[in-house]
């Protein structure tokens, strides 16, 4: 790694003049697994590194009347262990404990790999999937961006100059509705998914699909939200032909890269497959 | 550029100036001296350079010093209770779980983090825990029955339930 | 890893042939390059960097043209690049082929297999597979800019 200074702001003001100061020499830490990984192999080579360890109002989970809201420096393994979580947002528990290893998720952060913006990660499609939001903090005051515009491009994300991802608002899963996130991994259980697919699916009184949420990670520069999918079902009947109709749509919605983990054309029917038992197993959730 | 870092590794209070830079597997190697904690493969993923920071596993390979400054470090060094092996050190022993011994340490750290987290862990439970530790020589099933015959000897003496019933 | 782009550009064979084996000028069209000289017949020095969100690599490599039929509007080019910092590389074979579609439309195909070298670490290989796709078709926006200009 090449030399750099290290700053260990105590509260968000400070962490602010920091960025401020430093500008584009400077990246922000949070739990560091992506990030030194990224200076080791000087990807990234930053004079200066801000650690947010030491700002102790960012990692608390409450239940507000919107949803719950999660600190940005919530480790994966807390919200893994919260009760909160575990009675609100399931799905969220279900999707952490499928990253990496127990070490990553006591070290991982919330905010951390949102802003990381790795398409590969877990927690997005989840996340988009429940509706979640983050809160963009600086100087000027939050600015709150819905998660499925807030992934740009490969690694890249909405956070402008001088803004903290502070936390992230996720609405709870609607009543009646069934939500599962699946990781296909062919290979080593703490690799990342070949494809991977949220669904939560609420059904209607009259047995139809009153509104279903469809996310694929792994397949795109970002985690992708298939619409077209979702709306040739949402409104019809929860049959397996409609769901596989349905599905078979999501092969348009990703671009996937040929890499060790498949083939592009390997992972663009993998997504169909593991998209329709996504809301397969969803339906057959709902309680 | 020089960091000043705090830290209590084993029940030892030590402060460095060191590089920003310095990790926190070559603070404890190097900088403190306690060399049993092993380096592989500087990514994270083999779990050779597993530390307790503040009673959490963390991969010291991926981990600034200067970022856990303050904290309480446990090191595989400092698990032995009154001048005798822990439990789980004695069941590796007593149950083939190494051959080499690179990657030991992590796996005797891991084990202790998983039986502190559920002490009555079911053998899935004990794979799916330390499916981020490896090791090439000993097929894994040294290490889980060292795992399994420690959780029991340890629950034994803390008059716990008997093993398997869950966590 | 292996790519290939077909596209349309606005300016006649031949104009497209000069242009694409005019080196240090077809390079200007590639996103990042930074310095080609020229080191010997047919061989380039190059430096290109590529960027993605806050991380970024530096190739430093040799372009070769490997053999070029002025008739058959078919060129072959080699290159080899690495990153002296992320350690290890990539070798492109490429070819190029222009025909003409009318007195000033000509089709440009260009073919490309990749083999990555060494040790480009774990992110290093996605960035350059991401980018390399990018990079190709922005390469061939450029050159159609690029020729319009020229004709006008």
């Amino acid at each position: 790694m090449i030399d750099f200074e290290f700053h260990s702001p105590t509260s968000l003001d400070e962490a602010f003049g920091l960025l401020d100061q430093y500008g584009e020499d400077c990246r922000i830490m949070a739990g560091g697994t992506a990030l030194v990984i990224q200076m080791k192999q000087r990807l990234s080579q930053p004079g200066h590194v801000i650690g947010l360890r030491k700002i102790g109002s960012l990692n608390s989970i409450e239940s507000t009347p919107e949803g719950v809201r999660i600190g940005a420096l919530c480790t994966q393994h807390q919200i893994i262990s919260n009760p909160v979580i575990a009675k609100e947002l399931p799905l969220l528990a279900d999707t952490f404990r499928k990253v990496a290893t127990p070490r990553i998720r006591n070290m991982a952060t919330i905010g951390g790999g949102l802003v990381n913006g790795d398409p590969s990660q877990d927690p997005p499609p989840s996340l988009i999937a429940l509706g979640a939001s983050v809160v963009l903090t600086s100087n000027s005051g939050d600015r709150v961006v819905p998660l499925e515009n807030f992934f740009i491009d490969y690694y890249e994300t909405d956070v402008q100059p001088g803004e903290v991802l502070t936390s992230v608002l996720v609405p709870q899963a609607p009543a009646g509705s069934g939500a599962v996130y699946l990781k296909f991994l062919p290979r080593t259980a703490d690799d990342y998914g070949t494809v991977s697919v949220a669904a939560v699916v609420s059904k209607g009184q009259d047995g139809t699909c009153k509104d279903v949420r469809i996310v694929l990670g792994s397949v795109g520069v970002t985690a992708i939200r298939a619409t077209d999918a979702e709306d040739a079902l949402r409104g019809k009947a929860l049959t397996d032909e409609n769901i596989r109709a349905a599905a078979a749509l999501v092969k348009d919605a990703v671009d996937p890269l040929d890499d060790f983990r498949g083939s592009a054309e390997y992972k663009t029917d993998m997504a169909e497959v593991f998209a329709r038992r996504a809301v397969e197993q969803s339906l057959a959730s709902i309680s | 550029m020089n960091h000043q870092v705090r830290l209590k590794v084993n029940g030892t209070d030590h402060e460095l100036d060191i590089p920003a830079r310095r990790l926190l597997v070559d603070c404890i190697r190097y900088d403190i001296g306690l060399t049993g904690t092993k380096e592989s493969c500087s990514v994270g993923v083999c779990g050779a350079c597993a530390v307790l920071v503040d009673g959490e596993m963390y991969a010291s390979c991926i981990t600034l010093a200067a970022s856990v400054d303050g904290a309480e470090i446990t090191t595989i060094e400092g698990i032995a209770e009154n001048g005798n092996l822990h439990p789980i050190q004695q069941a590796f022993i007593d149950h083939g779980g190494f051959q080499c011994g690179i990657c030991t340490p992590g796996q005797v750290i891991a084990a202790k983090s998983l039986l502190e987290e559920n002490p009555t862990p079911t053998e899935d439970e004990i794979k799916d825990y330390m499916m981020g530790n490896l090791c090439r020589c000993t097929g894994y099933y040294g290490i889980l029955n060292s795992i399994a015959a420690a959780a029991k000897i340890m629950n034994e003496a803390a008059g716990n339930k008997a093993a398997g019933s869950g966590g | 890893m292996k790519l290939d782009i077909c596209s349309v550009v606005p300016a006649g064979r031949d104009a497209t042939w000069a242009l694409v084996m005019d080196i240090p000028k077809a390079a200007t069209c590639i996103p990042g390059i930074k310095e080609v000289t020229p080191d010997g017949e047919g061989r380039f020095q190059a430096t290109m960097q590529a960027r993605v969100g806050p991380m970024g690599m530096t190739l430093n490599g040799t372009i070769t043209i490997v053999s070029q039929n002025a008739e058959a509007g078919e060129a072959h080019f080699l290159v080899e690049a690495g990153d002296k910092r992320v350690g290890g590389g990539v070798k492109t074979n490429m070819s190029m082929k222009v025909t003409a579609q009318s007195d000033n439309e000509t089709e440009l195909e260009i073919v490309s297999d990749t083999t990555f070298m060494g040790r480009l670490g774990e992110l290093g290989q996605p960035i350059i597979r991401r980018k390399a796709r990018n990079t190709l078709e922005d390469f061939s926006k450029n050159l159609s800019k690029l020729l319009k200009a020229e004709s006008e």
